[in-house]
């Protein structure tokens, strides 16, 4: 049993070995490589590199930049004003407010502004996003944490909590004494688990109490639905369901406010813009919906919602700058093409009828200067101390790094936050590959073919076979410093002369690699008592 | 019969260490209980004004700080196990003793990790089971323990058994000390270090650690049957 079992393990074990070693080693090259670049950050030349310096503008020029920077606002009645807030030392120190005609009309040292403008939907970005909702279900020493929806009694003392299971995709309810109390799903509170229904693929859900409630209110937003579930009531209200759609965006105005005045119906409301470029508001009190009826031609993500009165206001800004291209080797072009361009910009109000339909009431125009006036851009890779360091450093990376970023354009120097939070742990790693993989091409080829070479001059006479050398070589071609490392670690075996061809030859076989002579057997002595 | 023995011999000789390590999770494991206890019984909205709040407090309050607790104790209890059985030997030179008896060699290793298992299971696993018992009594707290956070807890225990392995494979190694003889080692540390800092998914973790043992035991079957002692 033992001798099958030693032939069988021979199997498994000599490529695990390889890989615990091979790991090892790649650990290992990676600190080395962060402990060099970290040196030269510490003792290395404090000169930051910043890139060419910024065009000097003109006063002209840099009047016409203020103008594109003013906040441009508007008065319930159309009146657009343009606002100038000037910081001192990260603070805002001036205030200046301007009509269409850049005649100033007020400035913050005559006390307060007397100007009401419309005030915009917020875009839910807060809460609990899906990032961070499947980032707590990982497992960590302080183990893996749910959501959990806290309902207090009258001394506000917490008697149920329900929390979120993701799996099943529904809140489940226990009492003070830790007992089931029901499940909460998209079609309501149920008592069976069998009931309850998966609410739909998770987005975000952000959470708001009203004063004298015992519970928080959810709202809950999926690909395609917005619930809202109210856990002291017990009750789940459909907000808005897409069906064939996709929600882009949520914005919501006053909708955690309280309010059951009938005439403030309007001012409490949430903004939803979907995929396929519909425009949804939704009303409480009771739940209504209208359709805004949006230009297809305007760009998704320009749009903003305000309520005054009983009036809703749509405004819309745009321009006809052209943005970058995604791919990198197009960018440069594309910086040639447009940095001397100046650019027509708008901002629109409009007034979103019963219908949904939009009624113009203001626009505001004005010409964005050439942003080659006031940005450089650059395109060569910095020539500060530690991107030397690191490109010199990273010429004994694994070339399998490079291959993965074979189709990835986006050069080496302009990704510097290696790890960032929310991710997962096979982004993080791919992050670490990008960030080291080799970029001194010439040099990198020239450490890879020294590698192999040596490898090669040391295993040719230790030689057991010609497709275990071709795999090593391979190996310390596709890893490198890692690999060749790797290779000594696992083959250095003794070398003696052959007795026959006075060659080199390793200990690992019988014959000779190269006259096939066996190892000399000693000469027989008269003490001998076994004779071969 | 002979591998009975040979169990129980082990067993002997692992046994103080498994009541320093019970002794050491469960006295911890209780302050960090109590303390959590008592910051739970208070955990209400006292102030009139202050609003109730959603919250991904699913931190299990109870249990919380237990997890670090069965790493370093499980971690700490793997790597005690594996010098006492493998290195001891071979400094006190009584692996031929072992060796030579009239049980084979796989017979011998199975009896010394059947013991490893059963100190992790004994001081960290039976311990922690208690605690999980304890924490999801009714009337405990109003946020009981999910039963995912008992197989959480499981799964730290066994990165123990990934680092006792790991210790293994270096004490077996015939490499010198300042060559790859700790690479077994290294590699479980490391291993288990990432798996924690970088956060795995459940069935990600399971599947690294499985992966991880077949690795490591492979490498000591091997080691273990070629290596003259």
């Amino acid at each position: 049993m033992n001798m099958k079992l030693k032939n069988l393990t021979k199997y498994i074990s000599t490529p695990a070995e390889i890989l615990v070693t091979l790991t090892i080693f790649l650990i290992a090259v990676l600190i080395i490589q962060v402990a060099i670049i970290g040196t030269v950050d510490v003792f290395g030349s404090s000169e930051e590199w910043t890139g060419p310096p910024e065009p000097e503008m003109t006063e002209a020029q840099k009047k016409r930049w203020c103008i594109n920077g003013m906040k441009k606002e508007f008065l319930p009645d159309g009146t657009i004003h343009l606002i100038e807030t000037i910081k001192e030392e990260g603070k805002l120190a001036v205030v200046n407010v301007y009509d269409a005609n850049e005649t100033l009309l007020w400035d913050s040292k005559r006390g307060k502004n007397p100007y009401h403008y419309l005030s915009w939907a917020e875009f839910l970005e807060h809460g609990i996003d899906v990032d961070m909702m499947n980032y707590s279900q990982l497992l960590t020493p302080e183990f893996s944490r749910k959501l959990v929806v806290p309902v207090t009694n009258d001394e506000r003392k917490i008697v149920q909590i329900w929390r979120y299971e993701p799996g099943p995709d529904y809140f489940i309810g226990y009492d003070w004494k830790g007992r089931k109390i029901g499940y909460v799903g998209s079609n309501g509170f149920t008592e069976a688990k069998s009931e309850a229904e998966p609410f739909g693929e998770f987005r975000r859900v952000v959470d708001w109490c009203y004063r004298d409630h015992h519970a928080p209110i959810l709202l809950w937003q999926t690909t395609n639905r917005i619930y809202q579930i109210d856990f002291e009531k017990r009750r789940v209200e459909v907000l808005l369901d897409l069906k064939d759609d996709e929600i882009d965006q949520v914005a919501w105005q006053n909708w955690q406010v309280e309010t059951f005045e009938p005439d403030a119906r309007l001012l409490t409301f949430i903004y939803v813009s979907t995929k396929k470029g519909s425009h949804i508001l939704v009303f409480r009190n009771p739940i209504e919906r209208l359709t805004i009826n949006v230009p297809r031609q305007w760009k998704a993500r320009r749009n903003q919602i305000a309520a005054h009165g009983d009036k809703i206001f749509l405004k819309n800004y745009g321009s006809d700058w052209e943005p970058p291209p995604p791919q990198f080797r197009l960018r440069k072009a594309w910086w040639e093409r447009t940095k001397s361009k100046s650019n027509k910009m708008w901002s629109e109000l409009y007034e979103v009828q019963r219908n949904g339909n939009l009624k113009f009431i203001n626009r505001f125009k004005w010409i964005r200067p050439p942003i080659g006036e006031k940005v450089t851009w650059f395109w060569d890779e910095p020539d500060n101390l530690r991107w030397k360091t690191r490109k010199f450093v990273n010429t004994v990376s694994p070339t399998l790094f490079l291959a993965y970023h074979f189709f990835d354009d986006v050069p080496s120097w302009a990704y510097e936050d290696v790890l960032a939070d929310y991710k997962a742990w096979y982004d993080q790693a791919l992050e670490i590959t990008r960030y080291f993989r080799a970029t001194k091409m010439t040099l990198h080829w020239i450490v890879v073919v020294l590698m192999v070479c040596a490898a090669f001059w040391h295993g040719w006479p230790r030689r057991t076979g010609k497709g275990r050398l071709i795999f090593w070589l391979v190996l310390v071609a596709l890893f490198n410093l890692a690999g060749f490392l790797t290779y000594l670690a696992l083959n250095h075996t003794t070398v003696i002369r052959c007795a026959a061809c006075g060659k080199k030859r390793g200990l690992e076989r019988g014959d000779c690699p190269s006259c096939g002579a066996l190892l000399p057997a000693p000469e027989r002595r008269e003490t001998d008592l076994i004779l071969v | 019969m002979r591998f009975l023995a040979l169990l129980k011999k082990e067993l002997r000789e692992a046994l103080p260490w498994i009541i320093l390590a019970a002794f050491i999770l469960a006295f911890c494991g209780t302050l960090y209980i109590a303390s959590n206890m008592h910051r739970f019984r208070d955990f209400n909205i006292s102030s009139p004004r202050s609003t109730i709040r959603m919250d991904y407090f699913g931190k299990e309050l109870t249990l919380r700080d237990i997890g670090s607790l069965l790493v370093y104790t499980s971690c700490g209890l793997g790597l005690v196990l594996a010098v006492r059985q493998f290195l001891v030997p071979a400094f006190q030179k009584t692996w031929a003793f072992t060796i030579h008896r009239s049980i084979s060699r796989i017979a011998i290793l199975l009896a010394k990790f059947s013991v490893a298992i059963i100190a992790l299971a004994l001081s960290c696993g039976i311990i922690w089971t208690l605690f999980y018992w304890y924490a999801t009594k009714p009337g405990m707290n109003p946020v009981p323990p999910r039963q995912r956070i008992f197989g959480e807890g499981w799964i730290l225990i066994t990165l123990g058994l990934v680092v006792y392995f790991g210790a293994v494979l270096s004490a077996l190694s015939t490499a010198r000390w300042v060559s790859t003889k700790m690479f077994g080692l290294a590699f479980a540390t490391v291993g288990t270090f990432l798996l924690l800092t970088l956060r795995a998914s459940l069935t990600l973790c399971l599947v690294t650690i499985i992966i991880s043992l077949v690795i490591l035991v492979s490498q000591i079957i091997h080691t273990f049957l070629n290596r003259e002692f």
